[in-house]
């Protein structure tokens, strides 16, 4: 690319990132302890008769991938966003705190049986983690907004405390809690992606396309942003409005996903870098990318966390920090060198 | 000879940062087509905040600042883009674009949703990096350019939203001699192609040299207008400054140049 960017070379780009997405959702569902046998899915698929195969392919291995990609693209879109308007290149979704109010959400529900219930697609737990998450995400928000627009280190140091605070909250709840409860807590806060059928995806997505669609609608201004706030207001950039934007959908996606999947970190961090390495500092680009290449990176390290040590399966935090990391570091080197 | 129309008008500005005493007076500044202004005073002075005032960035609620004769504050921020380039002091360097990207995005005021160039936009990239010597660089990453060829393409960049009024500060600080002189020359070539011109400077010969005029601010005041020979004089600079310095002129050109007073005997 030698010009300036063009819709043309931009969906050329992105559509590499897309494709390789698209085959890890199309291989990943087949793999696992169980074989998948082509023959029952098709059967499943044109006559409707189900055998196992088909039952554990569609509603345990394809929702549990899509999710996975889904959440794991949405964070890594998030990071990309917060990582500028942050001017932090160390800011992932969870910088802002939005993690910590989840957990405490989430525990809560694990802690309390009269709070378990489940209404419409919502799970208690999920609905809790929401509602943590929400409350950080405004209070946050009360604490840094101006006249003329947000504090940004205010905005950076309040997401780290109401981080450290929720850390404590969670911390005296698990001290207090029954240990029946603690391995489920536990499970939540290593992040998990187990879901049967499309119920928890139905859940995720009202949050979670507006979320995505609101920083997709930010792209060209996190590119001014990136030049920094004074130079981007002197381009013609409502910058306010643009924090404003990103903070909220950047918040409210990050709440989805989180309240679904609990913390799986690092992805938000490492994706947008090496995307940049990759292609560029464009968010046009690495927008879209971080999604296909967080979603894909994460369909994969699910299939390894499941199949590496068949039956049981591992957390995919583990995974994705153990095989992440080293591929990261090997995209900065070569770049660098 | 009628003189330049006045393109930037600033009339009975006041302005106060929240909890400071401080307080920036403007009751009247003028920018004219084809005419650069320097804007120099010691540090905390009030340049910068004038400037910010002048490109809408900074809110203010006392006094009217007019581009074009069009009062700032009803405007969007885009349609002020289109007609006002402002270039501050410092931009971050976090993000490695290429040359050519971040002269493009000055014209993100002119473009549809997506900010994709046609083929209009490209010409107008491509002229503002000849004018300002960037064109060699294009494909380098920003982290790749030296401090002076930095400041050519952010300035290529703010030229890119074709403004009438353009705001510089401190544009050749930390550049060397070279580097300082071809930037002010592309200024001089800009301001005879029409564009009004304001730079905060602490360099006050190079101001002279190439200004048509200087504003002299001391703590939020504008304490005195006019050309580099009223401004730049002892009676002026002693107050703020103290005195020991010295005053002598140009060998080629009749302006005036400040060299410091070795002997102590100045002022």
């Amino acid at each position: 690319m030698k010009g300036p960017l063009t819709l043309r070379s931009g969906l050329a780009h992105v559509s590499g990132y897309a494709i390789l997405f698209a085959m890890m959702l199309a291989v990943c569902p087949l793999t696992g302890s169980e074989t998948i046998r082509m023959g029952g899915l098709l059967q499943a698929g044109w006559r409707g008769t189900w055998d196992i195969s088909a039952e554990i392919f569609y509603f345990q291995r394809v929702p549990r991938v899509v999710l996975a990609a889904c959440v794991v693209g949405t964070l890594a879109v998030v990071g990309a966003a917060f990582q500028v308007i942050l001017r932090n290149p160390l800011a992932e979704p969870y910088t802002l705190g939005i993690t910590g109010g989840a957990s405490v959400g989430a525990v809560l529900a694990i802690l309390f049986p009269a709070l378990q219930f489940t209404w419409s697609v919502f799970s208690s737990v999920q609905l809790f983690a929401l509602i943590g998450a929400f409350a950080v995400l405004l209070m946050i928000y009360s604490l840094a907004r101006r006249p003329e627009g947000f504090a940004v280190y205010t905005l950076l140091l309040a997401g780290v405390t109401l981080s450290i605070v929720s850390a404590g909250a969670v911390m005296f709840l698990r001290y207090a809690a029954s240990p029946n409860y603690l391995v489920q807590m536990d499970r939540w806060m290593m992040g998990g992606l187990d879901v049967t059928g499309y119920q928890e995806l139905a859940a995720l997505f009202p949050l979670l396309i507006p979320g995505l669609g609101i920083l997709f609608s930010c792209m060209v201004e996190l590119n001014h942003l990136a030049l920094g706030e004074e130079l981007a207001l002197g381009h013609g950039v409502d910058v306010p409005a643009v924090y404003q934007r990103v903070f909220f959908g950047g918040g409210v996606a990050t709440a989805a996903a989180v309240s679904l999947s609990g913390p799986i970190g690092f992805v938000g961090l490492i994706v947008p870098h090496a995307v940049r390495r990759l292609s560029g500092y464009d968010h046009r680009i690495v927008l879209p990318a971080s999604f296909f290449m967080g979603g894909a990176l994460l369909a994969a390290c699910d299939t390894v966390a499941r199949t590496l040590f068949s039956p049981t399966e591992i957390p995919v935090g583990i995974i994705t920090a153990l095989a992440g990391g080293p591929l990261f570091l090997r995209i900065l080197l070569r770049r660098s060198s | 000879m009628e003189p330049n129309p006045d393109l930037l008008t600033i009339t009975d500005l006041r302005y106060a940062y929240p909890d400071s005493s401080w307080q920036l007076d403007a009751p009247s500044f003028r920018g004219r087509a084809g005419e650069i202004v320097s804007v120099i005073g010691p540090n905390g002075s009030g340049k910068s905040t004038l400037l910010r005032l002048a490109a809408g960035i900074l809110p203010f609620s006392q006094g009217r600042i007019e581009i074009l004769g069009k009062d700032i504050r009803f405007q969007d921020r885009r349609r002020i883009a289109k007609v006002l380039g402002y270039l501050p002091q410092e931009s971050p360097a976090e993000f490695d674009f290429r040359v050519i990207d971040v002269v493009a995005m000055g014209r993100y005021a002119h473009l549809p949703a997506g900010g994709f160039l046609r083929d209009h936009d490209r010409e107008v990239v491509e002229e503002c990096m000849r004018q300002t010597a960037t064109l060699p660089l294009k494909q380098r990453r920003m982290s790749r350019l030296s401090g002076g060829e930095r400041k050519r393409v952010l300035l290529a960049s703010v030229l890119a939203q074709e403004p009438r009024v353009l705001l510089l500060d401190e544009p050749t600080s930390a550049l060397d001699l070279h580097h300082q002189v071809r930037f002010f020359a592309i200024l001089t070539q800009l301001a005879d192609a029409g564009l009004s011109i304001v730079v905060v400077t602490h360099d006050m010969n190079l101001a002279s040299l190439y200004c048509h005029r200087m504003v002299l601010m001391s703590e939020g005041q504008i304490v005195r207008e006019g050309a580099p020979e009223e401004v730049l004089t002892l009676e002026q600079l002693a107050p703020i400054y103290g005195g020991n310095f010295l005053i002598g002129r140009h060998p080629q050109i009749p302006r005036p140049l400040i060299y410091p007073d070795m002997k102590g005997t100045g002022g």
